[in-house]
Formats: structure tokens, sequence, C-alpha cells
């Protein structure tokens, strides 16, 4: 393995835990009406990275078929890099503008961390199965067959992260939703 | 032409006798009828999916459709800090009602306070004083349940009742409320105004969606990113529609006596930041106290009128 298609994977995977984790949050958020909801968080946020390393696994695994299929691994090695450098293009820039923000938002005033919510926060996680295909589209641009399955199949993983965390709390009394 | 009132779901859904408190039964058809004449498909849509109780609406079933949309709401107002923006004017105004020789513990109630996450926020916090009561008032008993059990939960000492806020034996020294002043019009709203004019009142403070260019758009994509029900969505973009202007309000707050102000308005270019602004209304002699218990933030406090 190429040290360019090392460091696509390696920022791809940091990417998808990112996402995994912030997905365990949003999901967890406006479920409880208590004050103290950190530890529900955390193990939200636990278990958003837990599912995201799932949906990694499985799109590796779509990857390594394709691997071991005879495809020229030199060939294969270039379309990752070119795919994952593409979606990365996409990528990248989101995730540092959602990170900027986060950081905007620690300041304690309330205007200031209100602009990083109603600039960033808020749109940006309406925006984000957009910029998920946009990634993909753009990835796919540069893909031949095989990495191009990889490439939805990782995206609809990584979009079907939030859902699925979203069916534990069916039935759940939101009362009782900061102990899960 | 009068233009007709938008009317949100939650207040079709359920119903209180506004004498007693006492909850009525709503029939689904009526419910239904409110929204066919708009015609409001979406609201049509919210209503049909409530369970029933034969013509009813289920109320256990409206009960914990509200304790979600709460619980969801709640997430917006911890986003926007808004407890920590009461308190910015709270906490002055509380050392203004100690200053102008209030004795007695200075009560603080949360009026239509849902599941009380501004009083028991407040109340965590600790900022008040030992000398202050915090206490929610609201209709439905689900949201005061959920409220009350929180609070024992956190070890809190505020206090949550199903009352009228308004007709309580002690009288709120502050009342205080979010969301709540755009669900009275015209006359309704002059009156709940009205009903807060106690002598023994000294402040009263309404925080409420800010009109204007923005609010629509804000609104729109807050609900539909933050929220998850879709009575939360409905009714979170129809309370930007029905908000207030700051002129209706000074106008229907305008009283002998009464000091009428609004804080930290937001600004008319970039208002997204301060979705919420309240209307203050202070007993005249208050309102010298609170300019001086808040500091340079009095900058921030905009007198609108005085009638003597």
């Amino acid at each position: 393995m190429s040290g360019g298609v090392f460091g696509v994977l390696v920022m791809m995977w940091l990417l998808v835990t990112l996402d995994g984790a912030f997905a365990g949050f949003r999901d967890a958020a406006g479920r409880s009406p208590m004050l103290r909801k950190r530890r529900m968080f955390r193990r939200n946020i636990v278990r958003g990275v837990g599912w995201a390393q799932v949906a990694w696994c499985l799109s590796s695994l779509v990857l390594g078929t394709i691997a071991v299929s005879g495809v020229d691994p030199v060939g294969l090695g270039a379309s990752i890099e070119a795919v994952g450098g593409a979606m990365l293009w996409v990528y990248g820039p989101y995730a540092a503008l959602v990170l900027g923000a986060l950081a905007l938002y620690a300041v304690p005033h309330p205007d200031v961390s209100s602009l990083a919510t109603v600039l960033v926060l808020g749109p940006f996680t309406l925006i984000r199965p957009l910029v998920v295909l946009g990634g993909l589209a753009a990835g796919i641009w540069q893909a031949d067959g095989g990495t191009a399955v990889a490439a939805v199949v990782g995206c609809g993983l990584v979009l079907a992260v939030e859902p699925v965390l979203g069916r534990r709390w069916r039935g759940i009394d939101p009362v009782d939703a900061h102990l899960y | 032409m009068e233009v007709p009132i938008p009317l949100e779901v939650s207040d079709v859904i359920v119903s209180h006798d506004p004498e007693t408190g006492a909850r009525r039964p709503v029939r689904h058809a009526e419910a239904r009828a409110v929204f066919e004449a708009e015609p409001n498909p979406w609201a049509l849509s919210i209503i049909d999916a409530i369970p029933r109780d034969g013509p009813w609406l289920d109320a256990a079933a409206v009960d914990r459709l509200l304790v979600r949309a709460h619980a969801e709401l709640q997430r917006l107002h911890d986003e926007f800090q808004h407890p920590r923006r009461v308190m910015r004017l709270l906490g002055p105004v509380l050392q203004a009602c100690r200053a102008v020789g209030h004795r007695g513990p200075l009560r603080v109630v949360d009026v239509g306070c849902g599941p009380g996450s501004v009083v028991r926020s407040l109340a965590a916090g600790g900022a008040g004083g030992a000398d202050v009561e915090w206490l929610g008032c609201d209709f439905n008993t689900a949201l005061i349940d959920v409220a009350a059990s929180a609070a024992r939960r956190e070890g809190l000492s505020c206090r949550f009742s199903v009352a009228n806020a308004l007709r309580l034996e002690q009288p709120a020294t502050v009342f205080l409320s979010t969301g709540v002043i755009h669900h009275f019009e015209g006359e309704d709203l002059g009156a709940f105004l009205a009903a807060q004019r106690h002598p023994a009142t000294l402040a009263s403070i309404h925080y409420d969606i800010s009109p204007g260019w923005a609010a629509p758009i804000g609104a729109w994509l807050f609900h539909h990113a933050r929220m998850r029900t879709q009575l939360a969505r409905h009714d979170g973009i129809r309370s930007a529609r029905r908000a207030h202007s700051d002129a209706v309000l000074a106008h229907a707050a305008q009283a002998e006596g009464r000091t009428v102000a609004f804080f930290e308005r937001p600004s008319p270019w970039f208002p997204m930041v301060r979705v919420l602004r309240p209307l203050v209304v202070l007993r005249e002699d208050v309102y010298a106290p609170v300019v001086r218990a808040l500091g340079p933030s009095a900058r921030g406090l905009e007198r609108v009128g005085v009638r003597r």
C-alpha cells in the first residue's frame, strides 16, 4: 500500500469516526428534559463511534473483496487515492468548518456561541446528507467500477448510522432518557 | 381585512377550562376543522397521527407528544443558551427588587413553564440568591409532572404547580415566561399583562421570538435541523409567524406606574444571534435600580414608554 493510499484511508477513517461521534451526540440531543445529560451524551457518542466503525469495516470489506477478486493492485491503489482524495476535498473543509464553529461555540458569551450555531452548526447539520452525497459524486467522478461501489456503500452506511441509533429510543419515556 | 391568526397544533389538541384550569377532552373532528379551513395538510397529518379514544383525541397520547416536543424545544434553548441570557437580566432585576426594599422571599414565577427547564436551570445556577423562590406553573399536568420529577432527581429546590400563574395566592415578585406571549392576541394580550400589575409584582420578563426578516427562515431551518416530532417543527415555525412586534407588545404593556422596555434587542441587520428578546415591564421605582444593577449591560435596556 502506497503512502498516498494509506494517508487517504486514514483521513477517511478519521472523518467517518468524527461523523459517528457527532451522529451519536445529535441522536441523544433533545431526548431528555433533564439538565445534566453529559453521561447520556458520552454514552451515545461512544455508540455513534461504534456504529461508524461498523460502517467503516463493512466498506473495507467491500474494498477488500474487490482487491482479492483479481484486479490490478496498483490500479486499485491509484483509484482509491483518486476517489478518496476527491471525497476529502469535499469532506475536509466541511469538517474543518464544523470544528472551527465548535471552537467558537465554546466562547462563553451567548451571542458568540449563537453565531456559531446560526452560521454553521445548525445549517451544516441540515445540509450534511447533501455534503455526503456531494463528496460521493466527486469521488465517483474519479472512480472505476469497484471503488465506486465501495464509495456508495460507505456513504450509505455513514448516512445510516443516525437512523440506526435512533431506533433504540422507541418506547423510552423522555424522563428516563438520560439513563440510556 | 382582519388577518386570521395562524394557530399552532398544540393550541388545538389541548384544551383547558379558563376558569378552573381543568382539562377538557378534544374532539378529533373539531381539531381537524380548525386546519381544514386554512387549509393546512401538515397540521392535519399531525392531528390524524394522534391515537383516538372514540371521537376524542387520546389525552395521554397528546401528553406524550407534548413532552417529547418540549424536550426537543429545550435542546434549542440549551443550544442558544437561553437560561444564561435570562440570568443576565433576571439577576440585576432581583438585585433591584432588593434595592427598593422588597421584604421576604423573591418569588420568581415562570408562566406556562412546560417541563420547567428554564426555572430548573436558573435554580441550578444558584445565581439568584438564597432568598429566591422558584416556581413554575402550567395547566398541563403531564408537563408539570415531568418538571417536578426532573427537579426532584436533580436535587433542586424549585417547585412546580398545575395552576394559573396569574391567580396564585401569593403573587409573584417577578413573572417570567418563554415563548408564551405570542399565544395571546389583542385584548387577551392586554389582559394577560394587566393581570401581572399586582402591587407586589415588581417586574415581568417575557421572552418571545423577535419577529423580522430572519425569524421565519431561522425557525424553518432550526426546527428542521433540531426537531424530530412534526408537532415541534410545525408549531415552532408557526410561532415565528405569530410573534408580536415590539410596538404591539409595548402598546399592550403600557400602564400607569409601569416602565416598559426591551433588553438586548437583536440588530435589524443581523438578528439571528438573538432569537428571543424579552419584553420587560418594571414597576416604575424598580427601573433605575435595574439600570444600576445592570452596569455596562444597561445600554441593552431600551425604555420604550412610560405613561403617568
